[in-house]
């Protein structure tokens, strides 16, 4: 060890640790407070989710797919009612598919307003920000509940559209919240977005150049907050993304601050998403699913067609990909999940390198992770 | 070793492998033809990366999912490799968005990358014997069972 090496010291952050988002451990390298290298280390939460995915038939494995991102069932749902329609090539009404987008805008404005909420946790406001995101996050489960029967493990999507159509006391809760929503994303951004400790401890920290950030295969906001407007809604859109019309706000620097920044936008614009799937609502047509895959037991008999397919939704941490193999049984040959949170967890150490320790918790804040899709 | 699919693919053009219905490079040429899909192709990065466990054909089959980040629908490619001696070049070096997913089809497969910076296993501990995600993997209800799939 040299003269220079030597005063080097090994720091394990985690895996029990409140800023670490659940249980995830990164060894970190330190001169005095100076971050020189980082590693995370993942697989505490593993507990082989594809395997049983490939011991189960496809729709056992929808509630299974809500514990992925237990934030976002309804996008987890999503991605992978989306990777077995293309496979078994099943279409889904023009209605099914409105209620999947409401549902998966109102998990967007969930999670980045509990996301911003839970960053400033790591920067030392302690649950006192989180609170304005959690009261809104708590409306938006109530529909959840309304629609699913259950607040985070929704379970809501079936094969060819969703499990039920909305009930009657919906909408009109529906139109409560967002009547309040714009309120919610003045005060939000006005008690977070100029404050001074904030912009403080996020400009310039945790920068993610626009040059290497599509290299690193970084996606959702992280990838948006570099300036790379690459959004699969508008990249490859599915549903009925491809007939609303919205922006995709990036960032200029990449640093934590553009990526709060970006988070502030996405949720403006899912909210502009929402007002025109509400008023269209009322006019689609086709029922909430399928005629031919709406008895259960076509859902539980399924057997596509021996194949592959790769379907991705754009979930509110980024690209949720599928990757689905069948052999004709029915049980999928093989069945990959590409979890943006840990792909995005790819360039941490290079965002961590030459920042001050206290700064490592405040950069994994901003990639927004969520270790159930972490570890799988 | 034959060397069938690798040789067509080099032999086309790559204006001619979007159209293909099945882009499949040999081993030796995987990071040839990486490099064209990003550079002349214009597939800057690379998304999905994931392997199939062939056991009928006593193959591994690795499957990369790359797109555009001025937006289209992904492109494959795939490589494969004998299941007893799974070996593949990583391709870290054209894209380090491979790393962690080099490392999940290492720890999980049993595929070794070479070149690959930092192969380790990702999820399981250290001296975890066998790869549990390929299909001979012993199971005995859904427990573990120590020492199974010992080679």
């Amino acid at each position: 060890m040299s003269a220079h090496e030597s005063h080097l010291l090994q720091v394990n952050i985690g895996p029990q640790h409140p800023s670490t988002h659940g249980v995830f451990r990164m060894e970190v390298t330190l001169d005095g407070e100076t971050v020189v290298a980082l590693r995370p280390v993942f697989g505490y939460l593993h507990r082989n989710h594809e395997q049983l995915a490939e011991a189960s038939s496809y729709i056992q494995t929808m509630p299974y797919t809500d514990r992925l991102d237990y934030f976002n069932s309804m996008t987890s749902n999503y991605g992978y009612a989306l990777a077995v329609e293309r496979l078994a090539g099943i279409d889904v009404p023009q209605r099914a598919n409105y209620i999947r987008a409401l549902m998966s805008e109102l998990t967007r404005i969930l999670n980045h307003a509990t996301a911003i909420g839970f960053m400033i946790n790591d920067m030392g406001a302690w649950h006192t920000a989180l609170q304005f995101g959690m009261r809104e996050r708590e409306k938006i489960l109530d529909l959840f509940e309304m629609a699913s029967g259950a607040r985070m493990m929704c379970n809501y999507f079936r094969f060819g559209g969703v499990v039920r159509d909305l009930p009657p006391e919906f909408l009109p809760y529906f139109d409560q919240l967002m009547r309040g929503l714009p309120a919610f994303f003045d005060e939000f951004e006005q008690l977070l977005r100029d404050n001074e400790i904030i912009v403080a401890r996020s400009s310039g920290i945790g920068i993610l150049p626009r040059e290497v950030a599509a290299s690193y295969s970084v996606t959702g906001p992280v990838l948006r907050g570099s300036g790379i407007p690459y959004d699969i809604r508008r990249a490859e859109p599915y549903g009925i993304y491809g007939e609303l019309a919205f922006d995709i706000p990036v960032g200029s620097v990449g640093d934590v601050y553009d990526r709060t920044l970006v988070r502030f936008a996405e949720m403006r614009q899912s909210y502009r998403m929402l007002q025109q799937i509400r008023e269209r609502l009322p006019d689609t047509i086709g029922g909430h699913i399928n005629p031919a895959m709406a008895n259960f037991g076509k859902q539980k008999a399924l057997r596509p067609p021996a194949g592959e397919a790769y379907a991705r939704v754009e979930s509110p941490k980024g690209e949720l990909g599928f990757y689905l193999v069948s052999d004709g049984s029915t049980r999928p040959y093989r069945y990959k999940v590409r979890a943006p949170s840990f792909i995005n967890l790819t360039p941490l150490g290079a965002m961590c390198r030459g920042h001050l320790l206290a700064d490592v918790v405040v950069i994994l804040g901003s990639i927004d992770i969520v270790m159930g899709e972490v570890d799988r | 070793m034959s060397d069938q699919p690798g040789e067509r693919l080099i032999a086309a053009s790559p204006a001619a492998w979007r159209d293909m219905t099945r882009l499949e490079a040999h081993g030796d040429h995987l990071l040839a033809v990486a490099r064209v899909v990003r550079d002349q192709l214009g597939y800057g990065m690379l998304t999905n990366l994931t392997a199939v466990d062939d056991l009928a054909r006593g193959e591994i089959e690795v499957v990369y999912h790359v797109v555009s980040p001025a937006g289209g629908a992904p492109l494959a490619f795939r490589a494969r490799t004998p299941r007893d001696a799974a070996r593949l070049p990583s391709l870290v070096a054209c894209w380090p968005g491979a790393e962690l997913q080099e490392r999940e089809a290492y720890d999980l497969f049993g595929v070794v990358f070479d070149g690959h910076p930092d192969l380790r296993r990702i999820y399981l501990w250290d001296d975890f014997i066998g790869h549990p995600m390929r299909r001979d993997f012993p199971r005995q209800g859904d427990k573990y069972i120590a020492g199974a799939g010992e080679e």
